[in-house]
């Protein structure tokens, strides 16, 4: 059996292969010691308690049983599966991307994130479902809790069908017409494509109690221009040919890249929902910490 | 004024063909662009932004880069045509002036010598080239060619350079010798305020490229030449580039002869060549070639001590009848020029003679004097005619006329006596008691080419003092082989009356005269002909003399005959400079001719007509060795002449005092030396822009900050 390595560098990630394995070293590496999500269900039926951990809600303290045992109990109710977690990845041609200096395609990041992400919600008993899409949502597994969901989940992401296209929006419309209770919404995208509709559905989603949350990769390369020589550069997603002067059109290049990632951070704050800006040399456990300290504080603003 | 600043020359213009480079980095762009490194995009959305962005930057930036480039390779070019700076760019940063060069290079034929590989000519066009080169692109420049009649190759002051060296790549080297003082004259005419009024130049030099012979640079003592030198001061800097770099020890062949008559066929003819060493030691096994008419006759070694001349004689037997070129040489020394010699001759058969006689009869024993059948082998043919049938005669297939006391002449007999004289023919006039004086002196000489033939004006009969008589040159051509008993008997002819003449004395050579000075026999010189005048009756019943009957009159005539015959041979035989004329029997007007001479080099000529005949004339003699002449129609043959050297030049030990006096400046690195050192500024510029360039050009590199790529 393959020795598993102990970060979640993702140049440790590319040395496993497939995400069922990177998962395993996800979850048994990380995922495992962290704090529980601070998304969870709330249920009017209490059914029982349950010992207290670091990261519960100090709200679901039972004090009386505190006054009684002096020990920390919460209480846990009926219905606390509740939450449903939708991860929508991206599968099109601009995902696949992988410069020579990176260790994974922003594809394969994405699956690590969403494989760390479902086994999350899935671990507090909380429903996780997953989609794939390009310019329409072409896989879809739907949302169960239960651990037995987690590998439905890696099947699902494992070998995707590769569009040259992606369409966001168009996707985002879809899933405001299919999502009818409410829902935590990540969706892991580059992004690339036209975003001018893309604030309106963000809107609509947010509009509907969803909590949206727009994870946007981009590959390190991509996102410096950080080439040795001029290039032709063949674009994906059947955007031509161009040749390019590394060295005079970086700086406008790099002007590009910073003004889209804000164009999307303003549109998701407008709309209500969280943006982050990933690049695929992230340790992933640092990723997933600062966003889930950052849910943490906007769940609570919300409450 | 900034264009001028700017302007520069280039010390090796021929480089600029490496400026085709500058396509390279052009090339190189479009095959950076259809070559690049292909790779797959994902953020095209980003890239096709930007480049809408800073399109016009970053074609800019791609111009200036090339531009870069191209200017880092033309710099190098120009840096190895090494430039220079213009004259007036050189007068604003070093105060220096526009100079006039006049190069005057020493052609004479010491200057033959090998030194290596090439002669010290050679060395002297490279010195000259070099100078040209160095020179500033405003000096101007003028080149001579020093020889015995120096040569203006280049007289207005030149400032196209590439047209001055090519001048002087196309100068040959001259086979005569040099005269300093006409060289310097002509030199100093150019020098002249007359000659530069207009170009405005600041400083002049005289530039002398010389082997330092001593021939060359003794005549510089004399008062004349120190007057020339004197006045070139005044005027000019002067340099002498001495480009003889070794002293060789030299040998000549001073003289090649005919020894006996050489003109009859079936006779033993000798030759004799004369060869000198001007070596500072004995020299041995020196092989001595003779070949005739190209043909090897023979080849012999001789040895010589220093300062030796020794004669060497050839025997040829039973020479073919015609014209034919011995040709004698030496090889082995540096010195060629001098090692070779030819002679022209002809072999006859039989000379012919006309004797005309002015009375039936008068010039019946003077026919045996000149036919005696005698010496054996030696065939005098005469025929005798009366003044009479002269007219009628064809003249011009004898060698001899003998105008025996022929009272008088008429305008067409001068004109074919004249004629036939200028051809080279041979006329005897014999003035007796007969001679109309006021007729003869109708048609006296005038020379060059009017039509004459009488060499002097004549007067009455005059009685002379017997044993009287005197030998004017007893060294003559016509007396060397007279023993003392013949010349003695020379100076008791009995002589008793002569006609009284006062001779010409542009073309006479009085041989035999009186006390009294008056000229009883004199060698006049008509062209390519020879004459002779005797003053005195030669019939044999005459109450003038007996000369006729004298026993010595016979060799006398007969030595005058080999004298004439031995000149009509000369006139195919020239030394270096000399003019060429040739007579041709056929009238003809604009006939050309084409000369081959020496050097393979063609040159053409036009005859013109000339009395009954036609000429032609040459001058430009100036290397040694067989000229070939081709007649066109009408005449239609083939003839040659031969030049050679005068062997002045032959002794080329060094001048050993101070070369025009100690005023000139000898070097022979002055003038590159200071302009190397203009040139070296211009590098160190060129180098450090190029630098400059270049480190730019590398900063600019899109790997230079450290960038991770793809």
């Amino acid at each position: 059996m393959q020795k598993l390595p102990k970060s979640l560098e993702p140049t440790t990630l590319a040395e496993l292969s497939g995400i069922r394995l990177r998962a395993r070293h996800i979850v048994d590496g990380y995922l495992a010691g962290l704090h529980r999500s601070p998304y969870h269900g709330r249920s009017i039926e209490f059914t029982q308690h349950r010992e207290y951990t670091t990261g519960d809600d100090i709200r679901h303290i039972d004090w009386k049983v505190f006054g009684r045992t002096d020990r920390f109990f919460v209480k846990q109710y009926e219905d606390e599966s509740n939450l449903i977690c939708r991860i929508l990845l991206d599968t099109s041609e601009s995902m696949h991307f992988k410069a020579d200096s990176s260790s994974l395609t922003k594809y394969e990041y994405g699956q690590c994130l969403t494989a760390a992400w479902s086994w999350l919600i899935l671990r507090q008993s909380d429903a996780a479902g997953a989609m794939l899409f390009d310019t329409t949502i072409h896989s879809e597994i739907p949302a169960h809790a239960g651990s037995n969901h987690f590998d439905a989940i890696l099947d699902l992401i494992e070998d995707p069908v590769v569009n040259p296209q992606t369409d966001l929006t168009a996707v985002l419309c879809a899933l405001n017409n299919k999502l009818t209770r409410r829902n935590v919404v990540v969706i892991i995208s580059d992004c690339f494509g036209d975003i001018s509709g893309l604030n309106d559905q963000l809107k609509m989603l947010c509009q509907h109690r969803h909590d949206v949350i727009l994870l946007q990769i981009m590959d390190p390369v991509e996102v410096n221009l950080a080439l040795r020589a001029d290039v032709t550069l063949n674009g994906l997603e059947q955007t031509g040919s161009r040749f390019v002067p590394v060295r005079q059109l970086r700086k406008a290049y790099c002007a590009q890249v910073t003004q889209f990632r804000q164009a999307l951070s303003e549109m998701s704050l407008k709309a209500g929902a969280s943006f982050h800006a990933i690049d695929s040399d992230q340790p992933l456990n640092q990723v997933i910490q600062e966003i889930l300290m950052q849910h943490a504080a906007h769940a609570v603003a919300k409450v | 004024m900034m264009i001028n600043i700017i302007a520069m020359g280039f010390q090796f213009p021929g480089m600029w063909v490496w400026s085709v480079a500058i396509v390279i980095p052009i090339i190189l762009h479009l095959l950076h662009r259809s070559r690049s490194q292909q790779m797959d995009w994902a953020a095209m959305q980003f890239i096709e932004r930007a480049l809408a962005e800073s399109q016009a930057r970053v074609r800019l930036n791609q111009w200036l880069r090339l531009l870069t480039r191209m200017a880092v390779i033309m710099l190098v070019v120009t840096a190895l045509a090494g430039p220079r700076a213009s004259n007036s760019a050189q007068n604003h940063i070093s105060g220096e002036a526009r100079t006039y060069r006049v190069i005057v290079i020493d052609s004479s034929f010491s200057m033959s010598e090998m030194q290596g590989n090439e002669s010290t000519f050679d060395l002297a066009l490279k010195k000259a080239t070099e100078i040209i080169r160095v020179s500033d692109e405003g000096d101007g420049i003028s080149l001579i060619l020093l020889s015995d009649a120096p040569e203006v190759v280049i007289s207005t002051p030149a400032f196209d350079h590439d047209d001055v060296v090519a001048e002087v790549v196309a100068l040959e080297q001259l086979h005569g010798s040099a005269q300093l003082q006409p060289a310097l004259e002509r030199a100093l005419e150019l020098m002249s305020s007359d000659s530069l009024g207009g170009f405005g130049f600041e400083k002049i030099e005289l530039i002398v490229i010389t082997d330092g012979d001593h021939l060359l640079w003794s005549q510089a003592e004399s008062e004349a030449n120190k007057r020339v030198l004197d006045e070139i001061r005044e005027r000019a800097v002067m340099h002498v580039h001495t480009v003889r770099e070794v002293t060789e020890n030299n040998l000549a062949i001073t003289a090649l002869t005919g020894v006996n008559d050489a003109g009859g066929t079936g006779n033993l003819s000798r030759f004799s060549a004369t060869v000198k060493s001007y070596s500072s030691h004995p020299v041995s096994n020196v092989q001595l070639t003779w070949r005739l008419d190209g043909k090897l006759l023979e080849r012999e070694s001789i040895a010589l001590q220093t300062g030796e001349s020794q004669s060497v004689e050839l025997q040829v037997d039973a020479i073919p009848k015609g014209s034919h070129v011995l040709e004698c040489y030496i090889n082995g020394d540096n010195v060629s020029i001098d090692n070779h010699r030819w002679l022209s001759f002809t072999t006859r058969a039989e000379v012919k003679v006309l004797l005309v006689e002015g009375t039936q009869g008068d010039a019946e024993i003077l026919q045996l004097v000149f036919d005696p059948e005698f010496p054996r082998g030696r065939t005098v043919v005469t025929r005798r005619i009366d003044k009479t049938l002269f007219a009628s005669t064809a003249v011009f297939s004898f060698d001899a006329i003998v105008l025996c006391d022929v009272p008088s002449f008429d305008q067409g007999d001068i004109a074919r006596l004249s004629d036939f004289l200028q051809r080279g023919g041979t006329v005897f006039i014999i003035a007796g008691d007969s001679v109309n004086v006021e007729n003869y002196n109708q048609w006296s000489w005038e020379p060059p080419f009017r039509t004459g033939l009488i060499p002097g004006d004549l007067g009455g009969p005059v009685d002379v003092a017997p044993q009287s008589l005197s030998i004017v040159e007893n060294g003559h051509s016509i007396l060397q082989r007279f023993d003392d008993d013949l010349l003695r008997s020379l100076e008791q002819l009995p002589v008793q009356r002569i006609r009284s003449v006062t001779p010409n004395s542009d073309v006479c050579q009085p041989l035999l005269v009186f006390e009294d000075a008056a000229v009883l026999y004199t060698v006049f010189r008509a062209g390519a002909g020879t004459g002779f005048f005797l003053a005195t009756d030669t019939s044999s019943d005459s109450e003038w003399s007996e000369v006729v009957t004298w026993p010595v009159f016979l060799p006398l005539i007969h030595e005058s005959l080999k004298y004439a015959m031995q000149r009509r041979d000369q006139s195919r035989n020239f030394k270096i400079g000399d003019l060429v004329r040739r007579v041709v029997s056929v009238p003809t007007r604009n006939a050309r001719l084409q000369l081959t001479l020496p050097n393979e080099q063609q040159r053409s000529a036009i005859l013109e007509p000339f009395q009954e005949s036609s000429h032609w004339s040459f001058e430009e003699t100036l290397t040694s060795g067989v000229y070939l002449v081709e007649y066109d129609e009408p005449i239609n043959k083939q003839e040659q002449f031969i030049v050679n050297v005068s062997n002045e030049e032959s002794d080329i030990r060094p001048y050993e005092g101070d070369i025009a006096g100690g005023e000139f400046d000898i070097t022979n690195e002055l003038a590159l030396s200071v302009n190397a050192a203009k040139s070296s500024e211009w590098y160190r510029i060129v180098l450090g822009v190029v630098i400059v360039l270049l480190i730019g050009e590398w900063y600019s590199r899109p790997d230079s900050h450290g960038v991770e790529g793809a």
